[in-house]
């Protein structure tokens, strides 16, 4: 199968020229992810204003630089295999994966952290397996999307009702397992970033609409069993305009994101940080940057965020391969997507779902996860399977 | 269909970036403000630092009023927590002898707060002793405050006033400078974490305190000890109901020497004290003066030439239909010299010179004279007395004011009116203050002249009154002041004894007496003049202000006289008035300095 998909693309007309120089959208994805990693380090809670940062302080950002410069191997590393390595591995990749997930939900492995089974703890690291996970998925979704592609002929895929399941189920499962860990926002970033890679697979429009109607339907089911649900969304989309009934957490952050005013206290100069906001560095870090940043720096940010996005989208259509494609894209849009959903709790446009903002937030598993990504997306999007291939015709 | 999905998926995410950025500027331009406070509140606070109180010395410099560092504990209530606070409290509790749940429920009442006061003022025991616990300075703290001193206990203390625990001031120079004694405190701007640790003093943001000015008295210690010797020695004779004042002040300059209103107070103690010690008498009672009011009536009908020195006035041999009314004399006189209606003090001879005068010239003398106005005195709460308008007077008037009835005074106005005749004639604003300077020695207020209000009357008037009226009062063998002879120095005086007024209303109360005398010296350039009031003695004997008030006034006089190195007026040869030899002032003062 995974053969196929390769010599779709070569008998294809996606033949391009070897290009010496890497692309300028290349280069504009690892400057914008040199910026938010420094921008993590200056941010997390060892960089802060008191003279004397605490032991744990000082040990936080010690870590953070530390998993950086995993984080940045790794992906330099995974930047230099060529995308059939990557097509080859997925299905492993993704089968590790789920047995991560499951082994973390059985009684007695791992002991619960808040209430949750979600890391791995190994000596003085904790591994957040889903963030792993994640990459895993979008990988394997995009091998199975490109081959139900390249299955269609000529004329055109021809998808079948058998082909999206295969193709969404993995990724569904995936994202199952994550909910019961219980992780509701990672597993539901995982099952749109799977209907998302499906979609820009060739997933029916029709196949599409059925699903939403039958998740719909779940949805409301779901709603309607437990009336609380029901009213804590309400309630939450009322809070959008009156902050003043907002939850403790969601006012602490708006009111540290505010509290900068347009141009920000400086870097290491927030105090809401400081006890005031929970989970500052880690879940709420953008209210940080727009303490320490103001409304400029924030902006700024999620202007980067774009720029992430649509050099992502350009380096994307330049994979010479369909998997290469779709799993660049995937990987795009699972950094960005995660990035605007931190940006949207922190914001309270979302309900708090306890997602990290890619490369920024501190956190060991998704730096080196995120850094990952990025270094997948820079070797999946070069020409190195055409440069292989002409040397194998040579 | 490949492009397309692919467009539709990036226009997609692009559009919920551009969502979180409007909602990043709704949130920043429409909530910021409203948020604003909520945030600097939750930061930081300025804190106070106390400013030292200023000095209140006297006219020598002698301290009278200081202060001094003192620390008090307080604990946060937020860093405390509610659980088990008994139990972590015990040890404090035990030091400053309280019961751990007092210190308990005080601070669960403020369980919000970042700050409550658990002791103030800890001695310097329950300091070391809460020093050795090291105490978690997350939760309790030791704050600098200042604590008013007045080392010389309740001497002055009318004068000075006093603070309590917060150093607000109640009364005398305290209050009445309370701006320029208290400085300005300085500030410092602390940052707390969430559990309102501090964390971060911001020293660019620190006002450092400027310490409050000292102000010099014009009042002289050593005088003031002889004053209030004065008030206790006569307090003891004669056990007034009412009180007592004693006054002192430099004729030429109007400065007060020396201010005493008995019942007094420590003002270190302010809480020991009896109800109706806070009031002031020398300048916030009033009193109907009597016989000490004739001299200004006198000086008045001489000014203006109604009177002179030579004429013979009829006393009408004590008594003297004026009206309806039957005025009467305590000892009787036929016809008198001027000077001896003063000298033996008759009433109706004086009602005689006040007849020539009219009602309205009795009533411009009692104005010139600064009766019926405040004084101007530094003090809070100055009474103006009680003079009745013109058109409420009436022949009665005519009789009674001239002899110091139907009127009050207070007795800063009365010494200040004798003042103007012991100096040739000018009424002056009397003074408690010399000068203000403030803590870089920059001159906030400086009396270095008198303050002269108005000539009242010409100087040879006075001489004539001073140098040889007055003094017979006290030199004469029939002067109702001879028991104020003294043996080193001439002085000049007036006795009084004026009747109590009924308070009920209507009348005046048999036998009890306003018993004063005023007096000045030496006689030949006065630079000293005093008055002593006793109100309602109740001792034995008959209450005139020439036995209760004259001796102890004239002792007091010779102990000042001494004390400010004026040479005696004659060898040391007579017999003093005073009934007990004085005791050696140096020694006082000496003891005074200590």
């Amino acid at each position: 199968m995974a053969d196929t998909a390769l010599q779709a693309v070569r008998g294809g007309e996606v033949v391009r020229p070897l290009r010496p120089e890497p692309p300028a959208a290349a280069v504009l994805i690892a400057f914008l992810t040199a910026l938010f990693v420094v921008l993590g380090l200056l941010i997390v809670p060892g960089s802060s204003i008191t003279a004397q940062p605490t032991l744990r302080h000082q040990e936080a950002f010690v870590r953070q630089l530390v998993f950086a410069t995993i984080g940045t191997v790794v992906a330099a590393v995974a930047a230099r295999l060529p995308d059939r390595f990557w097509l080859r591995v997925a299905p492993a990749a993704y089968l590790l994966a789920v047995a991560g997930l499951a082994v973390l939900l059985m009684p007695g492995v791992t002991r619960p952290i808040n209430g949750a089974r979600r890391w791995f703890v190994l000596g003085p690291i904790t591994v957040q397996w889903s963030e792993f996970a994640r990459l895993a998925v979008i990988l394997y979704t995009a091998r199975r999307a490109a081959a139900v592609t390249a299955t269609g002929g000529g004329d055109g895929p021809r998808w079948r009702w058998p082909d999206t399941f295969g193709c969404l189920g993995p990724g569904l499962i995936a994202a199952a397992l994550v909910v019961a860990e219980p992780d509701f926002g990672g597993g539901l970033l995982i099952a749109v970033l799977t209907l998302a890679v499906a979609f820009l697979g060739g997933l029916p429009v029709t196949h599409l609409v059925a699903l939403g109607i039958a998740g719909g339907a779940v949805t409301v089911l779901a709603l309607l069993a437990e009336p609380y649900r029901m009213a804590r969304i309400v309630g939450f989309v009322q809070a959008w305009s009156h902050l003043a009934d907002a939850p403790y957490q969601v006012k602490q952050s708006i009111l540290s994101f505010v509290s900068g005013g347009l141009w920000g206290t400086g870097l290491g100069a927030g105090w809401q940080k400081l006890g005031f906001l929970p989970e500052a560095s880690t879940d709420y870090v953008f209210a940080v940057i727009g303490e320490e940043l103001g409304l400029v720096g924030a902006l700024l940010i999620i202007a980067g965020w774009v720029a992430f996005l649509w050099s992502g989208w350009l380096l994307a259509a330049a994979a010479p391969t369909a998997f290469g494609q779709l799993a660049v894209r995937g990987l795009v849009l699972a950094l960005t997507l995660q990035a605007l959903i931190h940006i949207a709790v922190v914001l309270a446009l979302l309900p708090p779902k306890g997602i990290g903002l890619p490369f920024i937030s501190y956190g060991g598993s998704n730096l080196t996860a995120s850094l990952l990504a990025v270094g997948l997306v820079l070797g999946l999007s070069r020409c190195r399977s055409l440069e292989s291939a002409d040397g194998a015709a040579a | 269909m490949n492009r397309t999905r692919s467009w539709i998926v990036c226009s997609v995410l692009t559009a919920g970036l551009l969502v979180a950025a409007a909602r990043a500027c709704y949130v920043a331009v429409r909530v910021a403000p409203e948020l604003f406070p909520a945030v600097s509140r939750q930061r930081g606070h300025r804190e106070r630092i106390p400013a030292p109180l200023g000095d209140i010395v006297d006219r020598r410099g002698r301290l009278l009023a200081t202060c001094t560092p003192v620390y008090s504990l307080y604990a946060n209530p937020r860093a405390l927590g509610q659980g088990d606070l008994e139990r972590r409290l015990a040890p404090i509790a035990a030091i400053l002898d309280v019961r751990p749940e007092d210190l308990a429920a005080r601070i669960r009442r403020r369980s919000d707060r970042y700050f409550v006061w658990l002791k103030r003022r800890l001695s310097e025991q329950e300091l070391a002793e809460l020093s050795r616990l090291s105490l978690d300075p997350r939760e309790f703290g030791f704050r600098r405050e200042y604590q008013r001193i007045y080392p010389k206990g309740s001497l002055a203390a009318h004068v000075l006033g006093f603070r309590d625990v917060d150093l607000e001031p109640h009364g005398g120079i305290e209050q009445y400078f309370d701006r320029l004694l208290r400085g300005q405190p300085g500030s410092r701007y602390v940052y707390r974490d969430a559990r309102g640790r501090p964390i971060h003093f911001d020293h660019r943001r620190r006002r450092d305190p400027v310490p409050g000015a000292t102000v010099q008295l014009t009042i002289d210690a050593v005088i003031q000890q002889f004053a209030e010797d004065a008030v206790r020695n006569v307090v003891a004779q004669w056990q007034p109901r009412g009180g007592a004042v004693c006054l002192v002040m430099d004729p030429n300059t109007g400065e007060l020497l020396a201010l005493a209103s008995w019942p007094t107070f420590d003002p270190n103690r302010p809480g020991a004290a009896p109800e109706d010690a806070w009031l002031n008498r020398a300048i916030g009672a009033i009193y109907e003066p009597g016989s000490t009011f004739k001299p200004f009536i006198a000086a008045a009908a001489l000014n203006w030439g109604v009177v002179s020195p030579e004429d013979k006035i009829d006393c009408h041999g004590g008594v003297y239909r004026m009206g309806r009314r039957v005025l009467h004399s305590v000892h009787p006189h036929g016809i008198l010299p001027f000077r001896e209606v003063l000298i033996r003090s008759d009433n109706i001879g004086m009602a005689v010179i006040a007849e020539r005068l009219g009602l309205e010239g009795v009533f411009r003398a009692v104005e010139l004279f600064g009766f019926g106005q405040r004084t101007g005195v530094e003090l809070p709460g100055e009474v103006p007395g009680k003079v009745l308008p013109f058109h409420l007077w009436n022949r009665y008037s005519l009789g009674s004011i001239p002899m110091g009835h139907e009127i009050g005074v207070t007795p800063i106005q009365l010494l200040r009116a004798f003042a103007a005749l012991a100096n040739g004639g000018y009424l002056l604003r009397p003074t408690l203050v010399r000068r203000v300077l403030a803590a870089d020695g920059t001159v906030k207020l400086i009396h270095d002249r008198p303050e002269v209000l108005r000539r009242v009357v010409r100087s040879e008037v006075t001489e004539y009154l001073v140098q040889d009226v007055l003094r017979d009062v006290i030199e004469a063998p029939y002067g109702t002041g001879r028991r104020a002879r003294l043996a080193d120095y001439v002085l000049f005086g007036k006795t009084g004894t004026a009747q109590k007024p009924n308070p009920a209303g209507g009348g005046y109360m048999k036998g009890r007496h306003v018993s004063s005398f005023v007096a000045g010296g030496p006689l030949r350039a006065p630079e000293v003049v005093a008055y002593l009031l006793v109100d309602d003695p109740s001792g034995p004997g008959h209450h005139y202000g020439g036995e209760v008030a004259a001796p102890e006034l004239a002792r007091m006089l010779e102990r000042t006289l001494r004390y400010l190195r004026v040479p005696p007026d004659r060898a040391s040869r007579g017999k003093t008035a005073a009934n007990v030899p004085a005791p050696p002032d140096e020694s006082s003062a000496r003891a005074l300095l200590r």
